[in-house]
Order: structure tokens, then sequence, then C-alpha cells
């Protein structure tokens, strides 16, 4: 994704720029553009709001038809772009059709969530296999992984997805697809950046030493160290993902109507917002809470894992 | 010098791969891509005999290799054909909207500079004070604003709530440039917003990473004011970091504005972007994809160039 | 002499620096750490003082509050006079400011001590541009004279260079000669030899020492070996657990009686005269922890006796003498000279 910096140096003191190597090597880990960089952990605090809305989210989505009184995503409850009101179906107003917004906010956050835990999941079994295999056997599979990553990287996200949405068409599953194949490019990176740190490490040439195959190696005694890596990562790249469908919606590529998304919706909030400006308000909201709420996770799950690595 | 022409050079050739891969990339999606050009063009109306015709006048009937080979020699010697609807040369208007483009990326760049480095600077000076706590949380929450969200929100306040700038469109700077700054204003706003926080980010991270420093301690002892030592000491080894981000941000607005042009209708290779793919206009789809490597090849280069002189322990591979 | 060649005042004698009951504290999850427990000593003009002790004793905390430089969250407490000046009543930029003309440091390590991104001339220049207004030329002859001092060769297009085109002793030898730039009445060198190589300290003592010497300055050495300190000073204070211990002229270090501490010391060092086999003597046990509460010296001392007998301070030889100063407090405790005098 060529939305990410390389890193600032997070990785090795001011003294050791000697080691530094050019902005094109991928040996080095990656920040996301909302994640914090990364110098000396400062310790944040557990962030419990984002906590506690992404829970409340979550559980929203997941209960949706089971919640009495909210009406379906598709049905007219009432008037176009009506102001809020005491019904439950009504409570943010409706939109431009005179859908509940209520219904149609946890509908797409039903869609958005689905989208961006499957994609990464995608991208991480991409990221993690290419990485690994370049990291470990370095030589040609670093240079074909490297190739991988920088042609992924190369095509600003959003062009890259429409390219491949209308290649693929637009329905969920392509959509979640070409999501993880945008994404991979950062997991690609910080696997192959903490393989090649692992390896060098005593315990690694001990098992070599002892006679340990390959594929074991890779798997007991690299992989648990990936773990805090690119697990302070995932918050901060779904964020990404919610961000990336939602601009692909409001482009209009996204998920076809009537299926609600927030980037649709704030797009087609955003055509009569002369009027009705409130009727944008409920999504904007929710979509940068959520979004929040992501890049808070990952900023705490970021300065833990710098911890741990720093107490070795 | 020699050094720093290999240096180039190298480069290049590292990107020679991306390019192909991309390229061909491109050229096999008309593979995938349901209906054809000759569709596009003509519309549903027409028979699938005239279809085909446009087709293969186009060459968009030859297996993917050919049609690849065709295009990468043409390219080559710089012609990248012409669009499918209004048979321009694609050169030529991806030229005009690359200007288009880049007048927004520079201002956006520019001023998210003006804005996020001395805010960063001043919020080190007190490190842990209000100013340094209050635009963190300023910073965050910016970051998570998508940018179809600051776009929407910026025309909410500027053009619904106080109409002082125009909605969408665009007037060349050639032409009037106070019109061309009103219509640029919100753009390059919105730009700005998300550029200014992420450089405000890194640069105040940064800082504090090199206040820590012994050679800063060093400083103290000698005596010399805060202020200097944040110009002097704190202030150049943070440069490499936002050298990097710089040239990120650069690739990402020249390639990636898509949102903001769309939404304000300006003609910049973003929109362009967006309106190929959905007609699938390929010599215009295939172009963007090259000019998009390029400018990540070439932004590379200048970074890593910057790198090296910033920091004269780098010496240029 | 100063650097550029005045004479100094012959008739100034006398105390140039006095600690009294400096103390800093600082707060954290797992307590309250009191790194210093009322630290009190005197330096001499022109006078060499040597500062022993081992890593956490507290010594390098020390110099950091003295000059001003502890961390934002520490508060520091007990007074510093420099020259007449009360250093505590100053705000720190202020107190920064007077020190950086007037005081000279040379930190531990040379690897990190010098910004990577500047030449050795603008480091070197900076500080006396910025106290004396020196200008550009000057400055620079100035520089160059003193790391021709320093005994770095080719003075002139070193200038020029970065730190990292330096070794780690001509690195040293930088920051001594830019800790110079300033004339400063009195050079403090913080472990200054500790990250160098065996070979290479003795010639960076040896020039410490000399350009003491030459410029009349006073010096404060502080190191964990007892060997660097032993030949090269006037007078030597002993710091442990955070406070002064012992406090004496070099030359009296070990004539008894003395702290167990400073006893224990001795007896670390290997004598040649000593049968073979013989076992050099190690404490047990750990240095207090900074997050043991104030206590008074004479609860400290009581608190620290275990460590002491382990070593069998106690010996058949230390108890006859001890005996008699049983009677006596157990150590000779500088602190509570100062709360007799009030």
């Amino acid at each position: 994704m060529s939305q990410q910096p390389p890193p600032t140096g997070a990785t090795s003191a001011p003294q050791d720029a000697s080691r530094r190597r050019s902005a094109f090597s991928l040996t080095r880990a990656i920040q996301l553009p909302g994640q914090q960089p990364r110098r000396r952990s400062r310790h944040t605090g557990v962030p419990w709001l984002a906590v506690i809305w992404l829970s409340v989210l979550v559980l929203a989505a997941i209960t949706a038809d089971w919640i009495p009184g909210l009406p379906s995503y598709e049905e007219k409850i009432g008037g176009f772009a009506q102001p809020p009101d005491l019904s439950l179906g009504g409570i943010l107003g409706t939109d431009g059709v005179g859908r509940s917004n209520l219904s149609r906010i946890i509908y797409g956050a039903r869609i958005s969530l689905t989208i961006a835990v499957v994609s990464t999941m995608i991208g991480l079994t991409i990221g993690v296999v290419v990485g690994m295999l370049g990291g470990y056997y370095r030589r040609a599979a670093e240079s074909v992984s490297n190739v991988i990553a920088n042609t992924l990287s190369a095509l600003p996200p959003l062009l890259l997805l429409l390219a491949l949405v209308s290649a693929m068409g637009a329905t969920l599953p392509t959509i979640t697809i070409a999501l993880g194949i945008v994404i991979s490019d950062l997991y690609i990176r910080m696997t192959k950046g903490a393989v090649i740190s692992a390896i060098s490490r005593e315990y690694i040439l001990a098992a070599r030493a002892l006679g340990a195959r390959d594929l074991r190696l890779m798997v007991r005694e690299v992989m648990p160290n990936l773990i805090p890596v690119l697990g302070s990562v995932v918050p901060m790249a779904m964020a990404i993902m919610i961000i990336v469908e939602g601009s692909l919606s409001f482009l209009g590529f996204g998920i076809p109507a009537p299926t609600p998304s927030w980037g649709g919706m704030i797009a087609a909030g955003a055509d009569i917002m002369r009027t009705q400006p409130v009727v944008i308000l409920g999504p904007v909201i929710t979509l940068f809470l959520t979004v929040f709420s992501f890049n808070s996770l990952g900023d705490y799950l970021a300065s833990r894992a710098d911890g741990r690595e720093g107490k070795l | 010098m020699n050094a720093t022409l290999r240096a180039i050079g190298s480069r290049l050739i590292y990107g020679v791969p991306v390019l192909i891969i991309v390229t061909a990339g491109a050229a096999a999606l008309l593979d995938f891509m349901p209906g054809s050009p000759g569709l596009a063009i003509l519309g549903d109306s027409a028979t699938p005999e005239q279809v085909a015709r446009i087709n293969a006048s186009l060459g968009y009937d030859l297996p993917f290799w050919e049609r690849y080979f065709n295009w990468a020699g043409q390219a080559l010697q710089g012609n990248f054909g012409n669009t499918l609807f209004t048979q321009e040369p694609v050169l030529e208007v991806l030229m005009r909207r690359l200007g288009v483009t880049a007048q927004l990326a520079l201002m956006a760049m520019l001023s998210s500079l003006i804005i996020a480095v001395p805010f960063a600077l001043l919020a080190a000076l007190r490190a842990g004070g209000i100013l340094d706590r209050v635009l963190g949380v300023i910073a965050s929450a910016l970051l998570s604003l998508p940018s179809f969200v600051t776009v929407v929100l910026l025309s909410l306040i500027f053009v619904v709530a106080m109409p002082m700038f125009p909605a969408t469109g665009w007037v060349p700077p050639t032409e009037d440039l106070g019109d061309n700054l009103r219509h640029a204003f919100l753009p390059v706003l919105a730009l700005a917003v998300h550029e200014s926080a992420f450089f405000y980010r890194v640069v105040r991270t940064d800082l504090s990473g090199v206040l820590r420093e012994d050679f800063v301690t060093v400083a103290r002892a000698k005596g010399l004011p805060k202020a200097r030592i944040m110009f002097r000491h704190a202030l150049r080894p943070s440069l490499t970091s936002l050298a990097t981000v710089m040239g990120l941000s650069l690739g990402r607005m020249l390639g990636g504005a898509v949102i903001v042009e769309f939404f304000f209708s300006v003609p910049g290779i973003g929109a362009e972007a967006v309106t190929a793919v959905s007609v699938k206009d390929m010599p215009m789809i295939q172009a963007i994809m090259t000019l998009c490597v390029l400018v990540y090849v070439v932004i590379f280069i200048i970074v890593d160039l910057a790198y090296a002189w910033i920091d004269p322990r780098v010496s240029v591979r | 002499m100063t650097v550029d060649g005045t004479p100094r005042n012959p008739a100034e004698a006398g105390a140039l620096l006095e600690l009294r009951g400096l103390t800093a504290t600082l707060d954290s999850p797992a307590g309250t750490a009191h790194l210093l427990r009322g630290v009190s000593f005197t330096v001499e003009r022109g006078k060499t003082l040597g500062v022993v002790g081992e890593s956490g004793s507290g010594k390098s905390m020390m110099i950091k509050a003295l000059l001003g430089l502890t961390p934002a969250k520490a508060v520091v407490g007990g007074e510093s006079i420099f020259d007449g000046v009360a250093l505590h009543e100053l705000k720190p930029e202020a107190r920064r400011r007077m020190l950086g003309r007037r005081v000279g440091v040379v930190f531990q390590d040379p690897m990190t001590s010098l910004n990577p991104v500047r030449t050795i001339e603008s480091q070197m220049v900076e500080a006396v541009r910025y106290h004396k207004g020196m200008g550009k030329g000057d400055a620079r002859q100035l520089a160059m004279s003193l790391l021709d001092q320093v005994g770095i060769p080719r003075a002139a297009d070193r200038l020029r260079d970065y730190p990292h085109q330096f070794s780690g002793g001509m690195r040293q030898r930088v920051m001594i000669a830019m800790a110079l730039t300033c004339s400063p009445d009195l050079l403090i060198a913080d472990e200054a030899t500790t990250a160098l190589d065996v070979t290479i300290q003795k010639g960076i003592l040896d020039l410490l020492s000399e350009l003491q010497r030459d410029l009349g300055m006073a010096m404060i050495l502080v190191s964990h070996d007892l060997s660097i300190v032993a030949g090269r000073t006037d007078d030597v204070v002993v710091m442990y657990g955070g406070r002064v211990v012992d406090r004496r002229a070099t030359q009296e270090l070990f004539v008894p009686p003395m702290h167990p501490y400073t006893r224990a010391l001795s007896l670390a060092i290997p004598r040649l005269s000593m049968p073979s086999h013989t076992r050099l003597m190690a404490l047990t046990g750990a240095p207090p922890s900074v997050y043991d509460a104030v206590m008074s010296p004479e609860e400290a001392d009581a608190r620290d006796m275990v460590r002491w007998e382990s070593i069998g301070i106690h010996n058949e030889l230390e108890r006859s003498r001890h005996s008699t100063a049983q009677r006596a407090p157990l150590t000779e405790r500088p602190e509570a000279e100062d709360e007799r005098r009030g």
C-alpha cells in the first residue's frame, strides 16, 4: 500500500545508521498513517472508550436481526430525510429515501466489519506466507517477495482496488478479496522484517544445529515472534480497510444498493446536504468513532509490543 | 557523483520488474472485465458484429501477450495511444491532468509542512504540556477522518453553511489565477488536513526520540537555550523521517487524490482514473498505471538522495 | 592559565563548588526513588576531586543534579553554591546557562555524545560563540588550537569532519577539547574513560591531568574504578547508596579508621604482595534499593552491617581498632558534622 511510509528509523538508533538501507529496502518495519511512529514506547493506558465502542458496534451488528423494533434497512419508515424522532427506527432520522438511518448504520456496520475482518485474514495469509518464505530463505525468495510487495505498493490503494473490482465485479466476496490483496503488502513487509530479525537470534541457530527442519522452525519458532508485531498492526490495518472500502462505496463502486454501506450513505447524504445536513451526521460520526477506536487500539498494542521487546 | 549516478541507475533498474508486472497486469485486466471496450463505445444497442469490428480495429481481439507487446512497443516510443471515447492522445490528456493534480499536491504538501512542523517543535519544547497533549489528540482525530468524510464536512462548512468557495469545478491558473486559487482552496484544504496531521505525528515523535539522545544532554550541559537546541540539534536528525514521509505523501497525493478530485470535480489524474475504470478506457488505464509506478520510483530515488544528504553517515549505495 | 593564555588570579583559593545536602527524588509507579540522599562535599579551586562509587551509587545522578540535567520529573533539593552563587535559587535554564560557561563536562559515552549530523567544528564552537559572542574565525582558531592540545593530528582538516569519522578515543579527546572552549573553572569527567579501551584510558587520563595543571582548573573525576582516582586526585569522596560515606584526602584514603565500604574497596584490590591463590574479597548482597525510605546515616549504617560483615570487616584486626571506635559513631560521617554545625 503506498499509503504507508517506510520506517522513521524506529527500529534502529541513530548510531546504527550505518546499517540503514535505502528507502526501497523492505527489511524495515512499516508504520501506517494512523499509527503513531514508534520510537521508544510511551505507555498509553488501555483505550477503554475504544474498546467499549467497538464492542457495542460488534454486538449490534451481530444481533441486528433480533433487535426488537428495528426496521429492516430497506423499508421506508417515514418521509424523505426526516429529523430524529422518538421511535427506535427513527432515532437517527431517515435517509433520502425514507429508510431508517439507525438501521442502515447497524447493517452497514455488519458489512464494513465483515469486510474488514475477512480481508485482514486474507491479507495476513498472503503476507505471512510470502513474507516468511522471503525472510527465511532470503536471496531469490526475498527478491521475489520484494517485487510483489513493491508492485502492490507502487499503486495507490484506491486505484488498485478500483482496477481489481472492475475486473472481478463488485460483490461482497470480490471486494473482500481485492482488499485483502491490497493490504497484503503491508503484512509482507512486516513479516519479512520480523522473520529476518528473528532468524538471526541464537535460539534459531541452536535449533538448526540440532537438525530441526525448516518448516518446523518456521511454524514453531519464528511464527510466535510474529504475533506481537503483526497483532499491533492489525487494528490499524482494519481501520484502513474500513476507510478504503468506504471510499469505494463513496465513489459508487462498492456493494450495490440497497445493501447499506457507510461510504454509500455518506455519498448519498452529501447529495442532499444542502437542504438536509443532518442526514450525514449519523454515518459520519459512526465511521469516525470506529476508525478512531481501531487506531487507538492499534496505538496501545503497538506501545505494548515495543515495551516487550525492550525488556528482552 | 559516479556513485550517485550508479545508485540512481540501480534504483531505476529495480523498478523495471515492477513496471512490467503492473502494466502487464493492467493489460490482462481486460480479459477479466465483463464487456469490452467496443461494447462500452457503442453501447448496449449495438449488434455483436459491430462490437467485434470495433474491438478488432482497436486491437482488442488479440491475445493478451500480443496486446501487451504492441502496447509496450508503442509506449517505449512515447505513444500511449488515444483515449477510447474522445480519441485524444492519452499522453497529452495525462500531462494536462498531471499538472492539475501536481498543483494540488504541492500546495497541500507545502501548507501541511508550514502547519505541522512549527507546531511539532512547539509541542516538543514543552513536552507533556497542554499544547502537546491537545495537539496529539487533534492529530489522532484528524488521522481517523477518511478523505471522503473530510470533503463532505468541509463542503458543509464552506459551501453550504458559509458560502465562501465554489462547490466544484476548476479554473487553470493560466486563465485566472485568483479564480484558480479559489477553486483550489477546498481540495487543497481537504488534502492538507490529513497530511498535516500525519507530518505532525511523525515529526513530534521523532523529536521526542532525538531529545532523549546523549548529544542533546551535552548541548544542555553547554548551557545553550532550549530553542537553539531544538533547532540546531534536534531538528536535523528528525528530517530523515520527514523526508521519507514527504515522499510518500507526494506519491500518495499524485496518484491517489481520487476522492478529493472526484468530489470537487477537479480535472486531475485521480478523477480521470475513476472515469477510465468505469468506462474501461484501456489505453488510459495502462497509461495511468505506468505513471503511478514511475512516480513511485522517482520519488524513492529522491528520498534516498535526501537521506544521504541529511545524514552524513548514510552513503548512497 | 586559562585556555586562551590569560593568567588566572593566583590569589584565588578556597572553595569553588560546595554541595550541601543535595537530594534527588523521582516518583515512579514502583514507588518513590531516592536517588540522592543528602550529598555534601566541596571542590577547591585548582584541585582535583575524585568521586568513587559503584553503579547505582548515585554519582552520575549527583553530577546531573548539580548541572541541572536531571529528568524533568525528578525533584532536586539541597543547596549548591558555585563561586559564591547559590545555584539552587536559580531557575533551571539560568542555572544551565551559568554553569555551561564555567563548567566543562565530559560524559561517558563518546559514541553518542556528539551529534552525528553536524560537523565537529560546529559543535565545538557553539558554546563559546553563544556565551562569549566570539566571531566565527576566532572560534575556529580556538577550536583548532584546542584539538591540537588534546592531541588530534591535522586539526584544521579534522574540523570539517563528522563524528563517525573519529575513533572512540579520538572522540573523547574532541569532547575534552569541546569542554574547554569557554575556559571553564571546573572540568567534570563523568566516567570519561569507562567506555574506552584500557590502553587508551591512560592517555585520556594523562591528558586530563596535564590540562588541569596547565589551565589551573578544578576537576572532578567520577569513576567506579579506584585505580583511576588513586594517583590523580587531591581529595576523594566515596559514594554508596546515594550518599557520601567517606570523604578525605586521597593520600589518606586507606588510612584507618575508614568507613566499612571504603575498607571493602581496599580489600578488593589485588596486590602482588599477596600470597598466591589469595581470594579477593567481594561483598555479598546488593547495594540498598533506591526505594528504601529516607533514613539517617546511623540507620543506614546499621542496615548495611550485614554486608560489611560478609567479608569479615570485623576480623581480628578491625575489631581491635573498632573497639575504640565503637564508642564513637560508627563511621566518620561528614554529614553529621554539617548537622552539628547546623
